[in-house]
């Protein structure tokens, strides 16, 4: 394969936490703790998780929206936690964001217009207002929106109409690399399918590579070509979709895929679930060795004691567990 | 305050039997419409449906679709004003709901008819202990005295699975996580024994792991009481793992009712084809675009003419955009309000294949 | 409330002031999540020009009839103490001189056509007294308010954009001023500066700005929070454009309606600090101290006690009511309306 276009390694990012009545006690939020993942050109790469596994922090890390505490993003060969604040403005000129929430992405005093045309604005691009209005009139036409509503506010707009929106300021600058951060986890499911199409589209007609963090498996499976599963801040497995799905090696991956309910009743019926007992650890306080060995229904004495690497179980298939074999439950009724 | 156990005396619902020829829980035509300053908004319009002891109702529907508001009306939570009631009934055990007093209703929330929210967040309060919470209720409608109440606090806490009862019952809501929470809230609802347990998305705010968890826990806990349950949900997958007849909601109205199977393998109404199309098909060899609903749900103060659905319905014809269609109900009670539902070779030709059309090539569904 | 999924912001943890309830709008439609008229079709027809913020935040202020009247009674406030110099000397008489000759026979006399507020002891108009007072009033409660205001904006904005120390420092401070009683302090403030008019402006300009500080200081910190100003701050947006675009805009209102609200109780200070003979200095008219003189004869002749007392209350509520429906009006419809 080409060379990587987005390239993490062993990140970290620490929340410090005050507590006490002077806030003398320090302790932080493990919220992401050594993930490492490549994103080539043009290729969509899942990051599924539960809440609070630090899927979102992590993208909001590469942004830089976040100070990662350690680690190395390096972003079209170059590093973008050594990079100075203008480097840091053409880095963001190829890598865009959309956010979950349609309603707080948007600036509700900006006309849509003003919204999507503000990253030309702020690299310099199309100085010219006509030029610029009709490109972004161009633009809304593309993700679906009647480009005469250019001088309407967001609140006159539905939630997936919003998420348009957002979806046409990413693609304004023609970005490399968009960060999609739950993009449809707030919308219905009706609308969630119209934005997913969409965003095909685009990716297709653009090339343009996308960090799809969501929660939702199917949702996940449908749009990645390779999927990471996190958990506590870790990952877990990460392998390209059909592995990942048809062939779960983690414990946890196989008990998240167990524990969505499919809607075909009779499928559901004859389903194997695992069903995990307990709620996932605090990340201020994360269980020794591997983190999901608390609820593991497979831990051992070692799981508690050292931390399992991510080892490589043939054909791109990563595992982070001590007992983790290649395609152990393969055909199993576990899967989506 | 002071007659309050005359009055229980006087009316135990409960335990008496269900009239001959009614359902446990009947819902007739209700109609709830909002009376705002942009209009009038109908939020229910035309709900349909029956319910017995143990079976479990799935209500489906995008948000705005009326789903929360019905439920929220046969409890009588609804403020009115804004809120009247227009048209239609609901009976419980025979007896209809909205002709009884503010008092009647007390000992029926709660008592016979329980709710669970969507946010375990916010519906617990965060001023009292779990076992204070938990016992006003019990005193309440059972007319426990406090010792008693927390004793069976501690008991319905260790049933939803919740380690060290005895210790957690003397805690606050935020020691709870958003789990824990909610089988708190399970556990208060069935406190006082209902006959029914409204379920307003209760698995939405949490994790999947999470989620497995508590629809595990309901089901359970409805064998064990023998309870019905409506669970009122976005999600088609959670519909599909624990209920027994479905309705399908579209602009505050059903466009479908039925059995599960009904819905899932013999929908007859295009919006819940939409539905069913719109999620992501299980794996497959192939990606394949989805086939989303196009457009957007319709403003409730605006339903379109016609059939509510037509704008957005890709087999819409002339009739259905003027027509409000009339309610085509199968031999087994299964309906939908769709102007082409008795067709069958229309349902045959567009309905989207099933985990049985492809088992059994025999149907020889296309699409 | 949306769920928050995992994004940590331990920085955030400052929850909103509870004097900024601009969200709590209580909407009896708010079932419906959708827009209460949302555009339907996303490719085809438009329907008519768009709606512009302010053009949206009029309309449902027009809707709004006691914020209407409260404004109708400003401006006519307004109007009328601008315009006094022009025909109250003519008609009502000077509200200063005292005409030695008449005084005895002018005093207190019961309203009538002549004087519809009747007079005071030294036999001078009441109604003019209560149109010249309202001068001072407003002048006091704008410019007060204006001063506080100005302070406020500083302080709240160096408190919440910089945060750590300066947050700690300025915010404390604030702290220490609102421990204090408030009338006391202006009362002990005027004693070090002396009192006379401008002090009375400069003193409760300036013990005023606590409150404003934190109002905008909370309106910050959670605008802070939105998401759009990440998505600007993603995009390559420098600091400035964030504030002058995303972060002030949207901060501002809340503070349209708070000095809106703050007038009404800069005159009502002002008031006090007269009554208790620690602002305005006679023979200058002010309402407070014509309460204070008229309490005297409160049994016999009431109206020289009540008609400033009226003004007071009335400009006051007129203020409130104003500010209450501007908060309405101004709360961009953001979710669940």
């Amino acid at each position: 394969m080409a060379e990587p276009l987005l390239h993490v390694e062993n990140l970290c990012k620490e929340f410090p936490v005050s507590s006490g009545l002077f806030g003398r006690k320090k302790e932080s939020v493990h919220a992401v703790e050594g993930v490492s993942f490549d994103i080539y050109p043009g290729e969509t790469f899942g990051l599924v998780g539960e809440s609070g596994c630090g899927k979102s922090t992590t993208g909001r890390c590469i942004m830089k929206l976040y100070n990662p505490t350690s680690g190395k993003v390096i972003f079209d060969g170059q590093d973008v936690s050594t990079m100075s604040r203008s480097q840091l403005k053409r880095m963001r000129r190829n890598m865009q964001f959309i956010f979950q929430d349609p309603y707080a992405s948007l600036n509700p005093r900006m006309t849509i217009g003003e919204i999507v045309s503000e990253p030309l604005v702020i690299h310099g691009e199309m100085t010219n207002r006509t030029e610029r209005m009709k490109f972004v009139a161009e633009l809304l036409d593309q993700v679906g929106l009647n480009p005469e509503h250019i001088n309407r506010y967001p609140h006159e707009f539905s939630g997936g109409q919003r998420q348009r929106v957002g979806i046409a300021r990413a693609f304004a600058l023609r970005p490399k690399l968009i960060i999609c951060d739950e993009p449809v986890s707030a919308l219905d499911v009706s609308i969630q399918a119209q934005v997913l199409n969409l965003l095909a589209d685009l990716q297709k007609e653009y090339g343009t590579a996308y960090l799809f963090i969501a929660h939702d498996l199917s949702v996940v499976q449908h749009i990645s070509d390779r999927v990471a599963v996190m958990y506590l801040g870790h990952m877990m497995e990460t392998s390209d979709w059909k592995s990942l799905y048809a062939e779960p090696c983690h414990p946890y991956t196989q008990s998240l895929l167990s524990a969505v309910p499919v809607p075909d009743p009779d499928v559901q019926r004859d389903r194997k679930r695992i069903i995990l007992a307990g709620d996932p650890p605090s990340p201020i306080d994360p269980p020794s060795g591997c983190p999901f060995h608390t609820r593991c229904p497979i831990a051992k004495d070692i799981c508690s004691q050292q931390v399992p690497d991510l080892r490589d179980l043939g054909d791109g298939h990563f595992c982070a567990c001590h007992f983790a074999e290649p395609n152990p439950i393969k055909g199993s009724s576990i899967a989506l | 305050m002071f007659n309050k156990k005359k009055e229980k005396v006087q009316m135990n619902l409960k335990n008496q039997p269900v009239p001959e020829g009614s359902h446990l829980l009947e819902v007739d035509d209700l109609k709830m419409y909002f009376h705002t300053q942009d209009g009038v908004v109908k939020a229910v319009d035309g709900v349909t449906y029956t319910l017995d002891r143990g079976e479990t109702l799935g209500v489906v529907g995008e948000s705005g679709s009326g789903k929360s508001v019905t439920s929220m009306t046969i409890m009588g939570l609804i403020d009115m004003p804004p809120g009247r009631i227009e048209g239609g009934d609901v009976r419980y055990r025979g007896r209809s709901l909205l002709e009884m007093s503010e008092r009647e209703m007390q000992d029926v929330r709660g008592n016979y008819i329980a709710m669970i929210f969507q946010d375990p967040m916010t519906s617990l309060n965060p001023v009292y202990t779990i076992g204070r919470q938990m016992s006003e209720g019990m005193m309440l409608h059972l007319g426990y005295n406090k010792d008693q109440a927390l004793k069976r606090a501690i008991e319905l806490l260790d049933l939803v699975g919740i380690p060290n009862p005895e210790q957690r019952v003397k805690e606050y809501p935020h020691q709870f996580s958003g789990g824990m929470r909610q089988r708190v809230m399970i556990a208060m609802a069935l406190a006082c024994d209902p006959d029914i347990l409204i379920a307003d998305e209760p698995t939405t705010a949490l994790d999947v792991t999470i989620q497995a968890q508590i629809i595990e826990l309901m089901q359970e806990m409805q064998q064990k009481n023998g309870n019905a349950i409506i669970m009122i949900t976005h999600d088609l997958g959670v519909v599909a793992d624990i209920t027994d007849k479905i309705m399908v909601m579209y602009a505050g109205r059903p466009v479908e009712f039925g059995t599960a199977d009904e819905i899932f393998y013999g929908s007859i109404h295009p919006y819940t084809w939409g539905l069913v199309r719109s999620i992501p098909e299980p794996l497959q060899d192939q990606k394949k675009p989805l086939t989303p609903i196009q457009g957007n749900p319709p403003s409730l103060v605006n339903v379109p003419s016609g059939c509510p659905f037509s704008p957005r319905c890709p087999y819409a014809t002339d009739l259905c955009r003027t027509k409000v269609p009339e309610r085509y109900v199968t031999e087994t009670g299964h309906y939908s309000s769709c102007h082409y539902a008795g067709d069958a070779d229309f349902v045959a030709a567009n309905a989207p294949k099933t985990s049985r059309d492809r088992a059994d090539k025999t149907t020889g569904g296309q699409n | 409330m949306t769920p928050k999924d995992n994004t940590f912001r331990p920085e955030a943890d400052e929850a909103l002031d509870a004097s900024v309830d601009m969200a709590a709008e209580h909407n009896p439609a708010a079932f419906a999540t959708q827009p209460t008229d949302p555009i339907q079709d996303d490719k085809s027809q438009s329907s008519g020009k768009s709606r512009t913020l302010w053009g949206d935040a009029w309309n449902r202020l027009r809707r709004n009839k006691l914020a209407i009247l409260g404004a109708i009674w400003i401006i006519l406030m307004v109007l009328v103490a601008l315009t006094a110099d022009l025909w109250v000397p003519q008609t009502l008489g000077n509200p200063t001189e005292i005409d030695t000759a008449s005084m005895t026979a002018n005093s207190r006399l019961p309203p009538s056509l002549e004087h519809p507020f009747g007079t005071d002891t030294l036999g001078r108009d009441v109604l003019c007294r209560v149109i010249y007072g309202a001068r001072i009033s407003l002048a006091v409660g704008v410019l007060a308010t204006a001063i506080s205001t100005l302070i406020g904006l500083v302080m709240g904005a160096l408190a919440a954009y910089y945060g750590g120390i300066w947050d700690t420092i300025i915010m404390r401070l604030a702290d220490i001023f609102l421990a204090f009683p408030y009338t006391l302090f202006v009362i002990v403030m005027l004693a070090v500066i002396g009192s006379g008019i401008q002090n009375v402006f400069i003193a409760i300009g300036i013990l005023g700005w606590p409150s404003i500080a934190r109002v905008f200081r909370s309106a910050i910190l959670s605008v802070k929070e939105n998401d759009y100003v990440d998505a600007a701050r993603a995009m390559g947006a420098s600091d400035v454009r964030i504030v002058a675009r995303h972060i002030f805009p949207n901060s501002v209102a809340s503070i349209v309606v708070y000095a809106t609200m703050n007038i009404g109780g800069a005159i009502l200070t002002e008031s006090a600090l007269s009554f208790l003979g620690m602002g305005v200095v006679p023979p200058d008219p002010s309402w407070g101290t014509m309460i204070q003189d008229g309490q005297t004869y409160l049994a016999t002749e009431p109206w020289l006690m009540l008609m400033p007392g009226l003004a007071i209350l009335t400009t006051v509520l007129a203020f409130t009511l104003l500010g209450d429906g501007l908060r309405d009006a101004l709360d961009v419809k953001m979710k669940d309306a």
